[in-house]
């Protein structure tokens, strides 16, 4: 009886043994399963994978099931056989840890041995013991057959899995290899790239682009030295529907589709003047290439003033001459249309001297191009004045107001040069210059400041006022391209304690506040400004602005309104006017813009002729 | 009204005539902003036969952006960069990807048309 006992419970080991030892090979396949889909996962891109594989694809591919068909067995113990085996199956494949095996030496409770009949007798009829005897032994050469079996069974099954097994690996170790060369070849590219593009970009985002294809790139050799394995990579387009974030390996497309837009949509507000001053549109970056007072457009004059202010005569009739005694003086009439604030009648003057006089005359040129910018017309102003500083380059108000000018159309390049020529062609700063003129405009702009210091102490020096008022004037412009926007204001409030007339300086002290978010200082400025020269257009604009930015949609309408009363043709005025009516919801008042007839506003909008 | 309500009046000054034709040759799509911080919702259509900027939500739009009004407002004044605001979380976008790499484009064109002080 103990021996029967000891040797079933031997097979029973045994078994047991065998099956957990299937069952923890499979433990090694499920675990290199699943470190095999973390590494694809890593691969191929944090978040995505996600979406693709689920934990639950760790699991082998083929479930193993429990062995259903045994040998020839009688019923009972077949059933029997089974449920033992399936209760040690599922208790192999739910467990890892080795006392389970323990457990499965522990004969089950309904295990063969106890219901067999000699257990639980204890006669001991020799004749029924040689019989039971034999039974026993031939129970025990059944049992021993169908475990044997068994085992052949998932010895096979295992054979077939392993199989299966190197299959998928040998297949997806192609794939990998494949999908490593092309993200190798895309990693160079995109190195090639950034290179080529490094000038252009913003430093700091360089080198945090720089860490993180560093990130990328040793994940990428991380996972080339890790083994493969068959987990199917789900490869998602990046282009379709995808939310959130996008890291891993569409973070190089993510860096070319950047790169590009940049490229195309420069950021740089330079690339706008470049485009209008020059047909091909080149961008000027370098401060050696640019040159004030040569290349510039050609400047339009308008159809009014062809022949604006001619004397009617006699003498002009019969000999078809146009002097200057045809003409009343226009230089004259210019400038006083110009002080009371009639710029429109100012521009005519001009334009007539110029066309019908003296198409050299700088000074003309010169209050041209200040009735201009007076009217918020930088654009015309520029040309104007280019020509102005092209005939006389010595003229510092040319220079200054053409700075001034060149800062409103964000072009830093030619500011500079142009404030810098206003120090280095004045007389009275003899001497004084930048040694070793950097190549890049922030660091001219900084020396230049200096220079404007030092002018500036020149001047006190010398007792020259009004030349030093200009100085400050220069260096609170110079402030604002560098966006030193304290310094600025000091330079504007000390140049208006001493020049309180000006309302040119005003209107600059304004901007600077309103530049640096003080709109409601930068009112008290503008009213300042409009106090000494109510028909100073430019300043109504500001003053619009600033309303804008406090929000005072309305009152901004009625300052545009103003603007435009005074300067028709300011087409960019329009298209303001439109933004504040949009925030202001008075939708209905759009399609009037669209006429752009002043008039039809007085009735909604309380403004002045 | 927050500062919102400007930088998108400008937008639907940006895409009129030739600008707005220009850009939709670049950018082609319809676009939903919503500032997060104040609960407004702007529309960007550079699809259909009209473009336009319109307050309110759509259903057909191509991507979806959401940011608060600080980060929109330093987005169009250039003080913080695309790149960056994707990068650090400061806008999150749904959609298409490829259109939400070119709103630098739109970015800019809007710029240009918001008002600025003159000296």
């Amino acid at each position: 009886m103990a021996d029967c006992g000891a040797t079933g419970s031997a097979i029973d080991r045994t078994a047991s043994r065998f099956l957990s030892s299937i069952q923890s090979s499979n433990d090694a396949a499920t675990a290199s399963t699943m470190r095999a889909g973390k590494a694809i996962s890593q691969y191929v891109g944090g978040n995505m994978m996600k979406n693709g594989i689920s934990s639950s694809a760790a699991r082998p591919m083929i479930p193993m099931s429990a062995p259903t068909h045994l040998g020839p067995l009688p019923q009972k113990q077949n059933v029997q056989l089974v449920q033992n085996n399936e209760t040690s199956l599922h208790q192999a494949w739910d467990s890892t840890s080795i006392p389970q095996q323990e457990q499965l030496h522990r004969v089950p409770a309904n295990s063969m041995i106890h219901n067999h009949p000699q257990y639980s007798m204890h006669q001991a009829n020799p004749m029924q013991q040689m019989h039971q005897m034999h039974m026993q032994m031939n129970m025990m050469q059944q049992q021993q057959q169908q475990q044997m079996a068994m085992m052949q069974m998932a010895r096979q099954q295992q054979m077939q899995q392993q199989q299966l097994q190197l299959q998928k690996e040998r297949e997806q170790e192609k794939i990998l290899e494949s999908q490593n060369l092309q993200q190798k070849q895309q990693v160079e590219q995109t190195q090639k790239e950034t290179e080529k593009v490094g000038s252009d970009w913003h430093e700091s985002l360089e080198d945090e682009f720089r860490s993180y294809l560093k990130d990328y790139k040793n994940e990428l050799e991380k996972n080339e030295n890790q083994t493969q394995n068959d987990a199917i990579s789900t490869h998602e387009n990046d282009d379709l529907g995808h939310e959130g974030f996008v890291e891993g390996a569409s973070m190089d497309q993510l860096a070319a589709a950047w790169e590009e837009a940049e490229r195309e949509f420069a950021t740089d507000d330079y690339a706008n003047l470049a485009s209008w001053m020059y047909d091909d549109s080149t961008k000027t970056t370098k401060l050696s290439e640019v040159e004030i007072g040569s290349s510039h457009q050609h400047y339009e004059f308008s159809q009014d003033s062809r022949s604006y202010g001619q004397i009617d005569s006699n003498t002009s009739q019969q000999t078809g001459d146009r002097t200057q005694d045809n003409f009343v003086d226009l230089m004259e009439e210019g400038m006083k249309n110009y002080q009371e604030g009639n710029i429109s009648e100012a521009i005519l003057c001009f334009e007539s001297e110029l066309q019908n006089v003296d198409g050299d005359n700088a000074d003309a040129w010169l209050m041209l191009g200040k009735c201009h910018a007076e009217n918020d017309e930088d654009r015309k102003a520029i040309i104007c004045l280019e020509n102005a500083v092209e005939r006389d380059p010595y003229a510092s108000e040319s220079l200054l107001t053409l700075g001034v000018s060149y800062v409103n159309e964000l072009d830093h390049e030619r500011a500079y040069k142009c404030l810098h020529n206003f120090v280095t062609h004045n007389p009275n700063y003899a001497g004084l210059t930048i040694e070793n003129e950097d190549v890049d405009t922030e660091g001219s702009l900084f020396k230049l400041k200096q220079l404007l210091h030092e002018a500036k102490a020149l001047d006190e020096a010398n007792g020259n006022v009004e030349s030093a008022v200009d100085v400050l004037e220069t260096l609170g412009v110079v402030c604002n391209v560098t966006r030193e926007y304290e310094e600025a204001i000091e330079c504007f409030r000390t140049a208006t304690s001493m020049r309180p007339n000006d309302h040119q300086l005003w209107n600059k002290l304004g901007a600077t506040l309103a530049n640096s978010n003080r709109s409601e200082e930068a009112h008290e400025a503008y009213q300042k400004a409009l106090s000494i020269k109510p028909k100073y257009a430019r300043s109504w604009l500001n003053k619009a602005i600033a309303h804008s930015n406090l929000q005072h949609h309305e009152e901004a309408a009625r300052c545009y309104l103003q603007t435009l009363s005074l300067n028709p043709g300011a087409v960019h005025v329009w298209s303001y006017l439109r933004i504040a009516l949009t925030c202001c919801e008075r939708w209905d008042l759009l399609p009037l813009v669209a006429e752009q007839n002043i008039d039809v506003f007085r009735e909604h909008f309380d403004f002045v002729v | 009204m927050s500062s919102a309500a400007l930088v998108f009046a400008a937008m639907g000054e940006a895409v009129q005539g030739d600008g707005g034709k220009a850009l939709s040759r670049k950018f082609k799509g319809i676009v939903v902003f919503k500032i997060t911080d104040t609960n407004e919702v702007y529309t960007l259509d550079l699809k259909g036969p009209n473009f336009s900027v319109s307050k309110g939500e759509v259903d057909n739009a191509d991507l979806i952006v959401m940011v608060e009004s600080e980060n929109m407002q330093a987005l169009i004044t250039g003080k913080l960069k695309p790149q960056q605001a994707f990068m650090k979380g400061k806008i999150k976008v749904k959609g298409k990807m490829n259109l939400a790499m070119k709103l630098t484009a739109v970015l800019s064109a809007t710029r240009k048309k918001l008002p600025q002080s003159k000296m």
